[in-house]
């Protein structure tokens, strides 16, 4: 069984309960994934996707 | 075939790889891309478009394994054009792991971590976000003309 780190040291995957939560909007998608052990928080990851850069329009000037 | 008052979509690509200098430059001692990182900054800050180059002011706390500077982005593809637009995202995640922040932080800053002056690049905000114990991942934009991460159309 898969170990997985947490504030309070690897614990075993299957003692962790994991809840997922997505959200979106124009800029970006988040995955916030939390992790707890007999019901105390003990780890987080978060996945940012970011979905657009950002642009710089350049013109050739008339005369 | 008439001519056409433009802008060389050759130039924007340059520009990237900096082959021009219209004001005084910096001595560059190799040929060889630059190394470019994503420093995390807590939602506290304001850091913006008046940015000039990378700052510990506001950036997480170099703890929880974090490291002042951020992480080096992967750059394994080259600045690029689509259509007239010339484009530049980095080529994988930007990942911090087993990470603790110190704070709330919404922010990635983009500098150039070969120039002597850290020269910032872009600022890129996100909801803010706080990690335990976990990993941080910072997923890229599609690199096309519409949603690079650097775009100059």
């Amino acid at each position: 069984m898969a170990l997985i780190s947490t504030k309070n040291g690897d614990v075993e995957e299957s003692l962790l309960h994991k809840v997922v939560s997505v959200t979106e909007n124009d800029n970006e998608i988040i995955t916030l994934t939390n992790y707890y052990c007999d019901g105390i928080f003990v780890r987080n990851d978060v996945h940012v996707h970011l979905k657009k850069g950002l642009s710089v329009f350049a013109e050739a000037s008339t005369f | 075939m008439a001519n056409s008052q433009a802008m060389c979509t050759s130039f924007k690509q340059d520009l990237m790889n900096g082959l021009h200098a219209f004001g005084s430059s910096v001595i560059r001692a190799a040929t060889t891309k630059d190394t470019f990182n994503g420093a995390l900054y807590l939602a506290s800050g304001s850091l913006g478009a008046a940015t000039t180059a990378y700052s510990a002011t506001s950036e997480l706390a170099a703890t929880g394994n974090y490291t002042a500077g951020g992480n080096a982005f992967t750059t394994a593809t080259a600045p690029t054009t689509s259509g007239t637009t010339a484009i530049f995202t980095p080529s994988a995640s930007l990942v911090f792991t087993n990470l603790t922040s110190s704070g709330s932080f919404d922010t990635v800053l983009v500098y150039n971590n070969t120039a002597a002056g850290k020269n910032a690049v872009s600022v890129h905000t996100f909801g803010a976000q706080t990690v335990t114990a976990g990993t941080f991942t910072l997923t890229m934009p599609v690199n096309d003309a519409s949603n690079a991460l650097i775009r100059i159309a």
